[in-house]
């Protein structure tokens, strides 16, 4: 309870430091939110008024205080360029965002996990150079050449589905999920790989413990020692690399996400930059940076619930 | 008493960069219902593997040849996995070593010994909750509800040990290998062990296999004792005979190089020399180039075990000599 508490607090300290910079930074860099709504040769009334309506002529602090009051009532302010509230904007594309990480993250596990204690039990020379070679080949691959490739091959070559022509899950789930497949699997490659990398490691190391041979002297054969004993061990190492993928592919796949043309939290992200709609992005930067706090910090209990020996000082 | 293990020529290799080293050579021994047999040597000599032999728990590049393995009657020699497995725990259990490292640091030590009786048994998971606490109590630990769920790393060595114990137990085995199961503890740990394991021997008639570097303790907890040196037996009998009259100079040797009190400012014997690799044996006897007595026939031909006494091999060419070496 008390790890619990210590936790929550460091990681709501680390969001409030965060706030600050993202605030701070759109203060330092040049260029203002007005002229990038009104352009250069807007009239002095009109600039005026939308400093006036943004609240731009107050102290930086007094800004902070308010950005941050409102941003906890859930409100971040409105996008400049799609005059649409922030918070509408990112909440109706983290649902597709959230879709192809939950669809690339499971591919990731029901294809490495058991792939790596395959690869792990019949662990010989010929078979390690093999992973060794496949696994650095799907981490060197480019995802966005893999995503090309797949809407060559499967969209307009096979027609399973229509590049370009993103199907919302909720007009239609069958053609929605086919449509997310492809760009999942393209996600999820090079993290498979990632994944077998240092899975099939720990794994092939904890096979050598003591606790291995107890096991098997208590009369489990292989599937009993590996999924009641070894695997439970071999994660720990896996489950922070997890973590940064899930954080990674929530907060968006702007490469994938532009060659599928999926409109998630990647793609919004791009057009708020171009646009250089200051509040939408100040909104996504502070939005992503609470998706990695929140995935290390459930990280961290996930830790704490699978290996014991973990003892709150050493964090 | 009735026989219930009995080798006969068990020979262990290992591959080593695609040579083939031999680790234990045509070992025969016999077990018999509730008796201890000790195995001594230095470490190398191949006692922990002549056991570990017996379920198939080698690492992968070895491989063991016998004329046969009779257990209960029944050969189990080159056995497949799943059929040693029914074996493993069942009918013979294993205490380890390193006490720390035997356990799975991220499970309860209950549940560790609770998924024996998951294993090997039929009982209910509350049934085996109870069982499991009653055997925790059996090997002699307190408190043991809230031990149950402790983890490994909150406990200390001696408790583990209890632990491996009672699991070892669960099944009643009729063979329980305890290899050097006291080598990792304090000396007054080590004496609890010991009385418990020799308590459990007395009442459920387990045979124990006991293996250890301490002759002090082999004369404690053993019926018979099997000296091995480089994967051979030199010398084997009863604990009394093998200890209190040795005839192989090795045995000797080894008593010898036990601290003695009363000769405190004397410099502390040790065997000249050390255990040799596997791979560069000697042709002959296996111990001539570190014993005092040896002669040309000791290093171009390997003497046979021979019964001097009753029950007391010895494979040596000149016992008597070596008897006459001053005696402790």
């Amino acid at each position: 309870m008390r790890y619990l508490i210590k936790k929550t607090g460091s990681a709501i300290i680390t969001l409030v430091i965060v706030s600050f910079m993202t605030f701070g930074i759109f203060e330092l860099i040049p260029g203002d939110p007005v002229t990038a709504k009104l352009g250069i040769e807007a009239d002095q009334e009109q600039i005026e008024a939308l400093i006036q309506e943004h609240g731009l002529d107050k102290p930086f602090i007094v800004r902070y205080k308010n950005w941050v009051i409102s941003a906890i009532k859930g409100d971040l302010g409105m996008s400049l360029r799609f005059d649409e509230p922030v918070t509408k904007l990112i909440k109706d594309r983290v649902k597709v965002t959230a879709m192809l990480t939950i669809l690339s993250l499971s591919m990731t596990i029901m294809i490495a996990v058991p792939l790596s204690i395959f690869i792990a039990k019949y662990n010989n020379k010929l078979i390690g150079i093999l992973t060794s070679i496949a696994t650095q080949v799907g981490m060197a691959v480019p995802s966005f050449w893999v995503g090309i490739m797949m809407t060559y091959f499967f969209g307009l070559t096979l027609r399973l589905f229509i590049p370009g022509r993103y199907v919302s899950v909720d007009d239609n789930f069958t053609e929605g999920m086919l449509y997310l497949f492809f760009p999942a699997v393209a996600i999820a490659i090079p993290k498979i790989a990632t994944v077998i990398r240092y899975l099939r490691n720990a794994i092939v190391e904890q096979l050598e413990a003591n606790y291995v041979r107890t096991a098997y002297a208590k009369g489990f054969v292989f599937k009993g020692v590996m999924y009641r004993h070894v695997l439970r061990n071999a994660l720990i190492p896996v489950i922070t690399i997890m973590g940064m993928m899930i954080a990674d592919v929530l907060g968006g796949s702007l490469i994938i996400e532009q060659v599928f043309t999926i409109p998630g939290i990647g793609r919004l992200l791009v057009m708020a930059i171009n646009n250089r709609d200051y509040f939408l992005v100040q909104g996504m930067v502070l939005y992503i940076a609470t998706i990695i706090i929140g995935i290390n910090f459930l990280v961290d209990l996930i830790y704490h619930w699978i290996d014991p020996r973990i003892k709150i000082e050493t964090l | 008493m009735k026989k219930i293990l009995e080798v006969k020529n068990m020979s262990i290799d290992f591959i080593h960069k695609k040579t083939k080293i031999n680790a234990v050579s045509k070992l025969s021994y016999e077990l018999y219902e509730n008796e201890v047999l000790g195995i001594v040597g230095e470490s190398g000599c191949g006692k922990s593997i002549s056991v570990m032999s017996l379920l198939g728990l080698l690492s992968s590049g070895a491989s063991v040849e016998a004329d046969h393995i009779q257990f209960k009657g029944r050969d189990i020699n080159g056995l497949d996995v799943k059929a040693l497995s029914k074996i493993r725990g069942q009918e013979i259990a294993i205490i380890f070593q390193e006490p720390m490292t035997s356990l799975n640091p991220l499970m309860t030590v209950g549940k560790q010994i609770l998924e024996m009786y998951e294993l090997h048994t039929d009982l209910s998971l509350k049934e085996a909750l109870n069982e499991t606490l009653e055997m925790m109590e059996k090997v002699g630990l307190k408190n043991v509800s809230s031990l149950y769920h402790a983890y490994p790393h909150e406990l200390s060595g001696g408790m583990i040990q209890r632990i491996m114990i009672a699991m070892a137990m669960v099944c009643q085995p009729s063979i329980l290998i305890a290899d050097e199961p006291t080598t990792a503890l304090d000396v007054t740990i080590q004496a609890q062990i010991l009385n418990l394991m020799r308590a459990l021997n007395q009442k459920s008639h387990t045979a124990i296999l006991f293996i250890s570097h301490d002759l002090g303790v082999i004369k404690e907890m053993c019926d018979r004792v099997m000296v091995m040196y480089l994967g051979y037996v030199v010398e084997s009998g009863d604990v009394m005979a093998v200890l209190n009259a040795p005839y192989h100079p090795y045995t000797k040797g080894l008593l010898k190089s036990i601290p003695n009190p009363q000769k405190r400012h004397e410099r502390l014997y040790s065997i000249p020399g050390r255990v040799p690799n596997m791979s560069d044996r000697p042709v002959g006897c296996p111990f001539c180039e570190r014993c005092e007595k040896a002669t040309e026939k000791c290093s171009a031909q390997l003497p046979e075990l021979r019964e001097l006494d009753k029950g007391h091999h010895v494979r040596c060419f000149y016992p008597e000599m070596a008897s006459e070496m001053e005696s402790l």
